[in-house]
Formats: C-alpha cells, structure tokens, sequence
C-alpha cells in the first residue's frame, strides 16, 4: 500500500501500530484445516494464485535476481565513478568489442525480446552526450536514433504481433534532440579520421608488426562505423516520401555488403569478456555492458528468455536484412495493385525478418495509405479492374460508365474494395504463422465484398439490359474470386509450410487445391481474358479496324492471363498426381489411415470438415463436401479396380506431364519453377520404381525440403 | 502448456474456504470402471496392440529383427501391463508426485499454484498411473468454456517416468483423460507442445490429434508451439 493511499494507514501511523507476530498462531490454525482445504479471500481464487508472482521466488520475482549476484550492479553513472568504465581514450579492441556487442544487442532487440534487456544493457546509450570519447560518442548517438527509427518504422507498418516485436521504449531518451543530419555529419567525421590513420598505417615496404596490427584495427573501426553510418542513412531513405530514396538505398546498400565482409573477418580483434557470471552466460559482459542494469523492467507480455545473438551471427544477420533490403526495393518496378501483391507474397515466402515487412509494407503503402505513396487507393483498384477483366462500366466511354448513379455505385464498391485489400496486403506482412490464422478470419470479409460484387454485377446488367446490350456481366464478382482464391490457395498451401498436415491427410487437401484450381481458378481466369478481349476488339472496332484483323492480332499477343492460367495447370497436374501416388499408397496399406481403430472418437469427415470449415462462409466457390471427395476417389467405380502399382503408374504420367508443362513457354527460369522440376524428376523415378510392383519398402516418406509445398517422395526400406 | 489460462469458477463456500473434498467425492461417481478387460479403455488399448499385430503379419519381409523385438517388447508390456494401474486423483498428497514427474521435463517449473489451479478445479480430469505404490505417470486437465460456444477440454501437462516410456502408459493416460472429458461433455481437446517433442507429437496424433495451428515463438525459449486438436463432434 503506498503512502498517498487515502483509506490506509500513513507510513507515520504504521510506525505507532503495535505489532505482533502471529507466526506462531498461523500455522497452529493451520494444523486445523483438512487436506486439500484453503482459506483464501473472496476475490483471490486459485487462478489468481497461479497467476500471482510469488514474492522471494527467484524464478518469478524479478527483484530476486539482483539478490542472486553477489556485487553491486552500476547504471553509466556509477560505472563512470568506480572506474569500471571509461569515456575516453577508448582503446580500439574496446571500441571494436562495444560496437560488435551492441549490434549483436540490436539484433535481438529485432527478433522480438525486450529493449530494455538487451539494447539498453550497454551503459553507454544511456547518457552519449557524457561520453568523450568521439567515436564511442557518434556510434552510440546513431545507434539510439537508428533504434528509435526502427522502432518508428516497425509501429506505423504496423505487420506485427506481439511475438515478433516489443515495441515499448520505457521511456529511455533515444537523443531526439540531436537531428539526423548531425548524426551523419558526426560519423562522417569519425569515419574520415579513420580513413587518415589507415592510410597513414599502411604497410611502407619495412614490416612493421605494430605498424600492421594498428593499420587493421583502424581498418575495423573505419568498417563499422561506416556500416553504421550507411545503416542509418539506409532507414532514413527508406522513410523518404514517394519512394524518392529508392536510388539512394541501392547506393548505400552496394557499399554496405562489402563493410560487413570486412566487420566479419575482424569479429576477433574486439574485446572478450574477461570471467563470466554463472547464470549470465548469454549476455555480452564486456567494458560497458551491464546485463542487470533493466533487470526491474519488465516487458508486457510474458519475459522471454532473451539470449543475446553471437556476434558470428549477428554479422550474418545483418547482411541478409540488407541483401532484403536490396531485394525490396525491387517493389518500385511494380506499376500495377496485382503485381505489388504478388511480390508481398513471394517476399513473405522468404519468413523474412519484421524490419524488412514493416520496410516493405510502407514503401507501397505509407502511411497516407496511397499507393506508393502518390495514387489513392479507390483509384488503383479501379485501375487494377479494369486492367483484369474490363468491366464495361469501367471502361471509357461505356454506355453505363457515364450514367451517374452506376459511377456512384460503382464508386461505394471500389471504396469497399480498397479496405478488403488493405486487410489482405496487411496479413501478407504479418509472420507466416499469424497469417494462416488471419486468413481464416478474412473469409467472412471477402464473403460479404462477393455479395456485394454481385449485387453491383446485378444492378449493372439490369442497366445493360435497357440500354440494349445482352450479355451476362459478371465482372466485379470475377474479381473479387480472384482474390478469395488466391486467399484459399494461401491458406491450404500454409499448412503444408508450417507442418500442420500428417501425410493421412495430404491426400484430401491435394485433391481440394486441385479442384480449387481446375473448377474456379482457370475458368476465373478464362473468364477474365474473354472479357478483356472483347472489350479490346469492341474499342479497336470502335475506331475503325476491321473485326478479322482485330482478331489476328489479338490471336498473336496471345491472352493477357495466359500465364496464370499455364502456372495454375501445372500445379493442378502437380496435385492430381500427388493424390493418385497417396491413394497408391493408401491401396498399398503403405499409408495408414487413422480410421478411428485407435481411438472412437477420430473420423476422417471430422477432419476433412474442420480443415475446410473457413471457406464455409463462402457462396462461392461453394464449400466441397466430404462425400464429393470420397465418391471422387472411391476406386471400386473402375472395373477392374486399380492395383498400386496402376496407380503409381499413373501418378507417374501425371509427374511427366507437369515436367513437360513446367519446361514448355511461357515458364520462366525462376527458381520456383526449378524448383517444381527437381520435384517431377525425384518423383518420377520413384513412382516407376513402384509402378513395378516389386519394390519392397516399408512407407513412403515425404520430403518438403525442396518445395514448401510439394515433397520429393522416397522410400524407407 | 500455456501461459494465459482462462478464469474459471472457484467453488466458494460462504466462509471464503475452498472446500474441494467434496468435489472429489461428487466426481467419483464419474470415473470409468476399471476392472481389467472390461472398461471401454483396454478395449481400445487392445485395439491398438491388434491393429499392430495385423500390420507384422502383412510385412513378411521385415520379420527378422523387428518383429522380434515388438514381440517382446510386447511381452515387457504383457508382464507390466497388469501392475500398471491408473488411477484418479485423490487429494493433496497425490500432489508432490505429480509435481515431481512433470518437474523433471520441464525447463522452467511451475509455481505449486499452477499444479492447484488445475488440479483442484478439476481434479476428475487428473490421473496417475502406478507400478505398484510407484507413480510413474500423470497427466493433468481442465474442461472449460472456450468464447463461450466450445466445450473445450485442455491437457495441460503430461509426463511418464524416463524408465516407462514406450509401453503405452502415456497413451493410456491420454486416453482415460480424453474418456473423462468427452463425458463431461467435452466437444473439443486441445493442447499445445513444442514442434521439437516428437514424442508427445506422435503420440497424440497416433490418437487422431491434428495440428490446428503453429504459435510462432511460443515458448519462453524462443521455440514455435503446435497447437494439437481433436474434435470430439
Ligand atoms: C510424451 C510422453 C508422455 C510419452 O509417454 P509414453 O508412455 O512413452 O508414450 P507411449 O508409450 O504411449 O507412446 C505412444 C506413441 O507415441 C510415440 N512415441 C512415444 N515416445 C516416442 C519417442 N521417444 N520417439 C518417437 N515416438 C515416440 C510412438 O509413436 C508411440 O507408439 P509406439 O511405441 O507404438 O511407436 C513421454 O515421453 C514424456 O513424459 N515426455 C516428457 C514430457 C512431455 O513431453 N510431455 C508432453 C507435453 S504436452
């Protein structure tokens, strides 16, 4: 109870109390109860009990920790005072051990531990501005402001989950007062001082031991500051409006990846700690460090145990977050939504790290919301309609495109649209584990844009019908199927990734994802270019050419999602012949099916149901039912009934065919697409092995290591 | 097991003194009966035994050594089956056994009120198993209201003594506490565990437990948690 506590008694009260120790009374009342009797206040039960933290137990009382280390623990202060630091004349070792410690700090901090506990375990960032050492001045004056940009960055991005990130600063002063420039000019300086001392030191022709050894600590020093300079000025680019510090960021980052070879191989020349405590062993101890300086503050969430990264690989650490950083910029050349999209996906794919989402997500959408920046977001979808399907009311000039009230429908939808897409761009930013989860929850969302997508499609073609014109105009609901899909195809192909799916169940979500793709993908996509091409030969008729050549010409262009549409065969070939090969197996009683023998309560249809219970809420593509799957895969409907070995055969056929698919145009060398080679390689030599029927094995074993999605099948003999 | 439990109804008597005896004594009526080949429970154990049986007799190519071997790792079990006995919690002296056995597996212990909250609001969903006056298995449970439509039955720890693995207990275990829960009206059971525990994985999907969902970094050490279900309907 606190002093200013009104109803309690004052600390000046509590000393005129009479105590008296009831030790003894307690536990002789104590002796009465029975077993498994506990007396406990109303509002205290035995949840709050378990979720209370014990007071005196070390493992839970975090004031107990400092009880456990027998010496006095210093903030920067009376570290200064006791000696036990310096703040000038830093030796170079030192300098080379602070620097590398604190990024192996920052590093941590960035895989989702506390900053208390890790970045701020170095007394130095505490109080910069009453270091003297120059050097150690600017390194840590650029590392709080790097921090509190990231920390800026990952915040409005907003891509994170409590696993990923702590974003609390517990109020630490991150030297907002010092503005960037100054930041950049400072370490300019330190770096151009080095640069002199290093050239100074080179080796003259005489050898010269503590001439070289001086020639390459300098050299060290000179990398990391300039990396840490590059770094900054790399986040701030990023930050630029608009996307204006793209050039920069490629500059920066070319040079960045040869400084962090040369930090790399001078790791060594830093200082080591000298004895470490027990208990501490995962913590930098060196000049500077005090692992126990935070210990009273507590993140929010439940403490993670934070084991400070090793320098090795932090190093490394750092050069992929900046080969990432390289790699998104590579966003910039997406001129349209769809394409932006697809490159948020296949990023994600990588699992890369919350800096580089957050980075990612807010060079496309910045906080303003518009796309890249510049365009509001209704129009890009708008664009981005009309570019896939050309509905006529998009289209300028349309009959119905001129006609207010559908421009003012037409318009609420798009506004509508534009949120349902924030939402899917914001999951595909979200860690790999959070996004299966959030796409179970969108379903509802893009159910109800569907409705909305036909009650629009409804309205238009009621339009279109008065105004003469005959056909059925299903164009905004093509569109938004595109999208449910491409959500459906996430969700199921996620599973595989984060190893939800026992190989008994492979078989009906192969099946499942086939039939997504032969029964609504394609024909989403046929649909899509028949729309296109007619709206194109309508506006070229339009202008005076005639239909035939219309025709040609578009014949020689080919159709605009003709890729898609080759991309989506291949992995419908891919899924048809991983399910023959499973139900090979299954037939083989290679693959046991948990068929409720072990336990009563387990049943296929139960599983199969909740596996698909997201897409229930659907309208379309209608949710497929259990028995469509088994009357599809009930092999007593062939006479005679397929043996195994018939069955690997044609699994066998179905590997050659997406192999032959994979190799023809328009495939690209992508590594996807090698990838998805080596897959029909591997498993066509096993499955003719098995289509033999002599091969002798135990079970079939699955192997993702290639493909997330599709395993190269071998044999356990 | 998981760091945010859910609140549940404490029984409270008037005088603010929990008074759980008489709960355990409600509950006994629940338990399963156990006289040997009897209960629904060894059925199903045989069941397992069987189906295994059927799969050694299919390999024909495989019987030397490892037949052999389940032969007579069978007969171990045969031999201990009949000394091993579950039992149903009784009271607070079952506790520092139980704590004792789930210590052992773990990195970070539970404080004794975690083992309480559980233990003593649902002490019919909490077994032991015995070699004679030896516990050398438990396995602790709640059954609560999840968003307040599921019936959610929860294992929140299981462990079996380092000289009794692979002879089934756990799964025994397991399965008597599924039976308990599912006749309190359980219509799902969850439960989370390290991607890295083969063991506990194979053994809950063995049982037709699926992997519902991936916690990303779920432990205090960093590694990702699977979450394992199996619906009851
Ligand atoms: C998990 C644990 C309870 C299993 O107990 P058990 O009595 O050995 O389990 P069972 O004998 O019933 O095993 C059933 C099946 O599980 C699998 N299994 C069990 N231990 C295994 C192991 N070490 N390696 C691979 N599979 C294993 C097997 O498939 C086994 O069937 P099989 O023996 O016919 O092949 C035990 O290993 C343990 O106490 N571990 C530490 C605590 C723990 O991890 N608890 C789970 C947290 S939720």
């Amino acid at each position: 109870m606190s002093q200013t506590d009104d109803n309690g008694p004052s600390l000046e009260e509590k000393k005129n109390c009479n105590w008296k120790d009831i030790t003894k009374d307690f536990f002789e009342l104590c002796q009465q109860l029975n077993v498994g009797e506990l007396v406990h206040d109303v509002h205290f039960g035995l949840f709050e009990a378990m979720s209370a933290i014990e007071m005196m137990d070390p493992k839970m009382d975090a004031g107990m920790l400092c009880n456990q280390v027998k010496r006095k623990v210093y903030d920067f202060d009376e570290a200064l005072k006791a000696n036990i630091i310096k703040d000038d004349n830093l030796e170079s070792e030192e300098l080379i051990g602070i620097i590398d410690s604190t990024y192996a700090c920052v590093v941590t901090w960035l895989e989702g531990h506390s900053l208390a506990q890790t970045v701020f375990t170095n007394l130095y960032l505490h109080n910069p501005e009453a270091i003297k050492d120059k050097t150690l001045k600017s390194f840590c004056t650029a590392i709080l402001k790097t921090v509190d940009l990231i920390r800026d960055r990952i915040n409005k991005a907003s891509v994170f989950e409590e696993e990923d990130f702590q974003s609390v600063s517990y109020g630490f002063k991150m030297a907002s007062e010092v503005p960037s420039a100054k930041v950049i000019s400072s370490l300019r300086e330190v770096e151009d001082e080095f640069a002199k001392k290093v050239r100074s030191t080179k080796d003259k022709g005489e050898d010269n031991e503590t001439r070289a050894k001086q020639h390459e600590l300098y050299s060290a020093i000179y990398s990391r500051i300039k990396f840490t300079r590059f770094l900054y000025a790399t986040l701030l680019a990023f930050s630029k409006d608009k996307c204006s510090g793209v050039d920069d960021i490629e500059k920066y980052l070319n040079g960045i990846l040869d400084v962090l070879l040369s930090m790399q191989s001078t790791i060594h020349l830093g200082i080591k700690p000298e004895e470490r405590e027990c208990g501490l062993h995962d913590y930098p101890t060196i000049m500077g460090f005090e692992p126990l300086v935070n210990q009273r503050l507590l993140p929010s969430t439940f403490p993670r145990y934070a084991k400070i990264t090793s320098i090795e690989d932090t190093m490394k650490y750092l050069s992929d977050m900046c080969t990432r950083f390289k790699f998104i910029t590579g966003v910039t050349k997406c001129t349209f939504l769809h394409q932006a999209m697809d490159f948020f996906e296949d990023f994600s794919k990588l699992s890369p790290c919350v800096l580089s989402r957050s980075l990612l997500h807010l060079l496309v959408f910045p906080i303003n919301r518009r796309f890249f920046g510049n365009e509001p977001l209704v129009d890009v979808v708008r664009d981005t309609i009309r570019n896939f399907i050309a509905p006529p009311a998009l289209v300028p000039k349309s009959s119905i495109g001129s006609n207010p009230d559908a421009r003012a429908y037409c318009d609420a939808f798009l506004q509508r649209a534009a949120n349902t897409i924030l939402q899917l761009v914001n999951i595909s930013g979200q860690n790999r584990a959070r996004q299966r989860e959030k796409l179970a929850h969108i379903f509802e969302e893009l159910a109800n844009l569907e409705a909305e997508a036909d009650k629009l499609d409804t309205y238009l073609h009621r339009l279109l019908m008065k105004n003469s014109q005959g056909q059925t105009v299903v164009c905004f609901v093509t569109w938004v199927l595109y999208h449910v899909l491409k959500a459906m195809f996430n969700y199921l192909y996620l599973g595989f990734e984060l190893e939800l799916y026992s190989p008994q169940e492979y078989y009906y979500i192969y099946w499942y994802i086939s039939e997504l793709h032969c029964s609504w993908w394609i024909p989403t996509l046929s649909r899509a270019d028949n729309f296109l091409m007619e709206s194109e030969a309508m506006i070229e008729t339009q202008s005076g050419k005639s239909a035939k050549k219309v025709r040609r010409q578009q014949k020689k262009k080919g159709k605009p999602h003709a890729k898609e549409v080759h991309t989506a065969q291949i992995h419908q070939m891919l899924c048809n012949a991983f399910l023959k090969a499973l139900l090979g197996f299954i037939r083989a009683k290679k693959l046991e099916l948990a068929d409720g023998s072990s336990i009563a309560f387990d049943s296929e249809e139960v599983r199969f149901r909740r596996r698909f219970a997201p897409f229930q809420v659907l309208s379309s593509p209608q949710p497929m039912a259990y028995c469509h799957f088994t009357d599809t895969i009930d092999l007593q409907r062939y006479k005679p009934v397929p043996e195994p070995e018939h069955l690997f055969q044609a699994a066998c056929k179905g590997f050659q065919h997406a192999k032959a698919l994979i190799e023809q145009p328009p495939s690209n060398q992508t590594e996807q697409a090698t990838a998805l080679l080596r897959i029909c390689k591997y498993n066509i030599v096993a499955m003719s092995v098995l289509s033999t029927g002599k091969k002798e094995y135990e079970r079939p074993l699955f192997d993702f290591t290639v493909h997330k999605h599709y395993p190269i099948i071998t044999l356990k003999n | 097991m998981s760091t945010a439990v859910q609140e549940s109804e404490d029984v409270i008597i008037p005088n603010g003194v929990e008074y759980t005896e008489r709960k355990i004594g409600e509950l006994n009526d629940y338990i399963i009966p156990q006289e040997p080949g009897n209960s629904n429970e060894e059925n199903m154990i045989k069941n397992v035994y069987e189906s295994e049986h059927d799969l050694d007799d299919e390999r024909e190519d495989l019987k030397t050594e490892t037949i052999e071997s389940k032969l007579k790792k069978l007969e171990i079990d045969g031999d201990t089956e009949k000394r091993i006995r579950l039992k149903n919690y009784e009271n607070e002296k079952d506790m520092p056994e139980i704590m004792r056995l789930i210590t052992k597996d773990l990195s970070e212990p539970y404080s004794i009120y975690t083992y309480r909250y559980f233990i003593h609001n649902w002490p019919n969903l909490c077994f032991l198993a015995f070699d004679e006056d030896k516990c050398i298995g438990a396995i602790v449970c709640k059954l609560d209201w999840h968003k307040k439509i599921v019936h959610r039955g929860y294992i929140a720890m299981l462990a079996v003594d380092e000289d009794y693995r692979r002879r089934k207990i756990g799964s025994r275990l397991v399965i008597r506490a599924i039976q308990a829960m599912v006749l309190k009206g359980a219509d799902e059971i969850v439960l989370e565990t390290e991607v890295t525990n083969k063991s506990a994985l194979n053994l809950y999907e063995n049982l037709g437990f699926v992997r519902d969902k991936r916690l990303f970094r779920y432990y205090l050490n960093g590694i990702d948690a699977l979450r394992l279900k199996l619906w009851i309907r």
